[in-house]
C-alpha cells in the first residue's frame, strides 16, 4: 500500500480576480521508504500541493479529487482526526522553515511541546527523546536551553528537521529545504535528510525548484508545470532521458561548472497565468517544437504508465 | 599611490571590525574584513565567492562607501572623460533581493529615472528611461512603465533593479547575489544580462555570490574569501581547474565538479601520454 497516493487532485482557489485553477489534475504516488522529489518553478503549485496534503490552505478552496494516506481518505477525516495526523504522522518542513521556529520559546519547550499535543509521555522521557533527536542531527543536545536565534540558518534548518521527525511519521513533507541556505550547507541538509529517512525508514516527499541539488538524494521525481504533472520517473530517467520539452529544458538551464565560456539560455517567456483556462498544452508559448495539435487539444495526462504529458513524446511513441 | 593603469579600484590591506557594545556587558569585536588587498580590473568581471559571513558584503559595502574601513585604504582610479577632465568612476549597486529593494509606493518609470534626478538634480526625460528598459530587456516598454513592482515576477523585478543602476551610465556595478533569489532558469537570463552589459556598455562588474557555477559562468577574475580573508585569487580558469586551496576545492566538489576534476586528471593523462610519445 503506498504512503501517499494521490489521485486526479483538482485545487482551485476563489479570489476577487476570479477562480485561480492552481492544481490540475494531479496524480502522485509515494511508497513506503520512497524519496520522491516534486520540482517546478515558483508559482507552478508544489507548495499548494503540500498545503493540500496537510489541508492548511482551506480558505477560498474548491477541491477534487482523492488524497489517500496509508489508504485512508483525507477529505473525509474529521478535522480533529486530520489535526492528530499532522506532526504525528505526516511531517512537514515549511517553505523558508528557518523562520518558522518561534524566536521567543527555547528549543526544549518547542520540542516538547509539539510531544505533548501528540503522546502521553512523562516530562524526563521527552527530553531524553528531543535530546537523541538533536543529536541524530549533529546538534549539541546541551544548547536545548537556547533560543533559536541563537542558531545559524543551517542549524535552524536542522532543527526543522529534528522537530518534524519527533514522532517518526510516515510520512515527511519538505518544502524547498535547501533555498536560502549556501551552496555547502544545501549538500550538508539534504544529506541529513536522506541519512535521516533511510534510518527511520519514512518517505519524503521534497519539493524544490532546483532540480540539480534536490536530484541528488530522490528516488523518483515529478516534474511540474502550471499546476500539472509534465513528467514522472526515476532519476535516472529523468536527468538522463528528459523527455517533455519543459525537463529538457530546465536540465540545460543549469549553471554548468565551465572553464572555458558559454553561452546558456534560460525558458524564454513566463509561467501561465493561473486565471487562464488553457485548452491545449499549458508550456506551448514558450516551447520551441509546438504544434497546432499542441493548440487544440491537451496532452495525456500522466497517469498510469505515461510518464510524460507531451503530444511529441507520444507521437514519437 | 600610483595605480596600474588596467585597474579601476584597489583595495589596500583593508580591515573592518564591528564593534558591539552591550550594556554591563562590555564590549567585543568581530573582525569582518581581515587585510583584505584586491583591485579590480577596467572592463572585467570580478567574481566575490564565500559563504554567508565571510565578509563579501561588508566589502561590497566598503567600495560602496556605505561603511568605512578600520584600517587600509581604498582606492579609485582617475577617469579621462572626453573632453580631456579627471574625475573618479561612478559606482552602482544590484542588491539580493529585489523583493525588497525596490520602493512598492513607486511606478517602474519612478524607480528607473530616480537615480538620474538624484545624479543630475533635473529629471530625465522620458526617453533615456525606455532605452535603459529596453536595454534589460522588458519589452515593450510601454506595457512596464507605469506598472508597480508587486506586479513583476522577481526576474522583471531584478531587472528593473540593473535598469535603475545603469541609467546613470556608471563604471562599476556591484551586483551582491543578484541570483540566489530567483528559480535557476531566470537567474541564466540575468548572469546573461550582465554579461550583455558588460561587453556592450563596458562596465566593470563585482559579481558576490555563493554559487561558484555561477561566478565560473560570467567572471573574469574570481577571487574566494573565507572568514574575512582572500584565501585564492585567480582567473577563472585558475581558481576552477587549478585550485590551490581546500576551501576552494570543497567549494567545488559541493558544485557537483567531480567532472572537472576528471577532465583535470584527463589532461594530465594525455599529457603523459604525449610526453612518452
Amino acid at each position: 500500500m503506498p504512503v501517499l497516493d494521490i489521485e486526479g487532485l483538482t485545487v482551485d482557489f476563489t479570489t476577487r480576480m476570479g477562480t485561480h485553477h492552481v492544481l490540475k489534475n494531479v496524480n502522485l504516488r509515494i511508497e513506503r521508504g520512497e524519496i520522491v522529489g516534486l520540482i517546478g518553478e515558483s508559482g507552478c503549485g508544489k507548495s499548494t500541493l503540500a498545503m493540500s496534503v496537510l489541508d492548511i490552505n482551506t480558505r477560498n478552496r474548491q477541491m477534487s479529487g482523492q488524497i489517500l494516506f496509508m489508504g485512508e481518505d483525507l477529505q473525509k477525516l474529521s478535522r480533529e482526526r486530520m489535526r492528530e495526523l499532522r506532526g504525528r504522522h505526516i511531517g512537514f518542513i515549511p517553505q523558508a522553515s528557518m523562520n518558522a521556529l518561534n524566536p521567543l520559546v527555547r528549543v526544549k519547550k518547542q520540542f516538547t511541546e509539539t510531544l505533548r499535543a501528540h503522546v502521553d509521555m512523562p516530562e524526563k522521557e521527552m527530553v531524553t527523546l528531543s535530546r537523541n533527536m538533536l543529536s541524530l542531527v549533529s546538534i549539541d543536545p546541551e544548547r536545548m536551553n537556547a533560543f533559536p536565534y541563537e542558531f545559524s540558518g543551517g542549524q535552524r534548518q536542522r532543527l526543522m528537521i529534528a522537530l518534524s521527525m519527533l514522532l517518526s511519521p510516515e510520512l515527511i513533507i519538505a518544502d524547498e529545504p535547501t533555498t536560502a541556505l549556501d551552496a555547502m550547507i544545501q549538500l550538508q541538509i539534504i544529506d541529513l535528510l536522506k541519512n535521516m529517512v533511510r534510518e527511520k525508514d519514512t518517505s519524503l516527499l521534497v519539493i524544490s525548484h532546483d532540480l540539480h541539488t534536490i536530484s541528488r538524494i530522490c528516488d523518483r521525481i515529478y516534474i511540474m508545470y502550471a499546476g500539472r504533472i509534465v513528467e514522472t520517473g526515476t532519476k535516472e530517467e529523468i536527468l538522463r532521458r528528459p523527455r517533455h520539452p519543459y525537463t529538457q529544458k530546465l536540465l540545460s538551464s543549469r549553471l554548468p561548472l565551465m572553464v572555458e565560456p558559454v553561452r546558456l539560455k534560460g525558458i524564454p517567456g513566463r509561467p501561465p497565468s493561473t486565471l487562464k483556462v488553457y485548452q491545449g498544452c499549458e508550456f506551448l508559448e514558450r516551447c520551441e517544437r509546438g504544434s497546432e495539435l499542441c493548440r487544440e487539444k491537451k496532452p495525456p495526462e500522466c497517469t498510469g504508465s505515461a510518464r510524460v504529458s507531451c503530444h511529441l513524446c507520444h507521437v514519437e511513441g | 599611490m600610483k595605480m596600474n593603469e588596467n585597474e579601476l579600484v584597489r583595495i589596500s590591506s583593508v580591515t573592518r571590525m564591528f564593534r558591539s557594545k552591550r550594556l554591563f556587558k562590555g564590549s567585543s569585536s568581530v573582525t569582518a574584513l581581515d587585510g583584505v588587498s584586491l583591485s579590480v580590473e577596467k572592463n572585467r568581471i570580478l567574481g566575490i565567492i564565500g559563504e554567508s559571513g565571510s565578509g563579501k558584503t561588508t566589502l561590497a559595502k566598503l567600495i560602496l562607501g556605505l561603511l568605512k574601513p578600520t584600517s587600509g585604504v581604498i582606492s579609485f582610479a582617475d577617469l579621462k572623460d572626453g573632453k580631456g577632465r579627471v574625475r573618479k568612476p561612478e559606482v552602482q549597486v544590484i542588491f539580493q533581493d529585489p523583493y525588497d529593494s525596490l520602493s512598492h509606493m513607486m511606478t517602474i518609470e519612478e524607480i528607473v529615472a530616480e537615480p538620474y534626478l538624484i545624479k543630475h538634480k533635473s529629471p530625465c526625460n522620458g526617453d533615456k528611461v525606455s532605452s535603459v528598459l529596453e536595454a534589460v530587456g522588458l519589452t515593450p516598454v510601454d506595457e512596464y512603465l507605469h506598472k508597480y513592482p508587486r506586479s513583476l515576477s522577481g526576474g522583471q523585478r531584478q531587472r528593473v533593479a540593473i535598469a535603475r543602476a545603469i541609467i546613470t551610465s556608471p563604471d562599476l556595478i556591484i551586483a551582491d547575489e543578484p541570483i540566489s533569489m530567483l528559480d535557476a532558469s531566470i537567474g541564466v537570463d540575468i548572469l546573461n544580462l550582465i554579461l550583455e552589459m558588460n561587453e556592450k556598455l563596458g562596465i566593470t562588474f563585482i559579481f558576490i555570490t555563493h554559487d561558484i557555477a555561477a561566478a565560473a559562468y560570467i567572471c573574469d577574475n574570481i577571487a574566494v574569501m573565507n572568514s574575512g580573508k582572500i584565501v585564492e585569487y585567480g582567473s577563472r580558469k585558475q581558481v576552477i581547474v587549478e585550485c590551490q586551496n581546500l576551501y576552494t576545492s570543497s567549494l567545488l566538489s559541493a558544485a557537483g565538479a567531480d567532472f572537472i576534476f576528471s577532465e583535470n586528471k584527463k589532461r594530465k593523462a594525455e599529457l603523459a601520454i604525449k610526453q612518452v610519445c
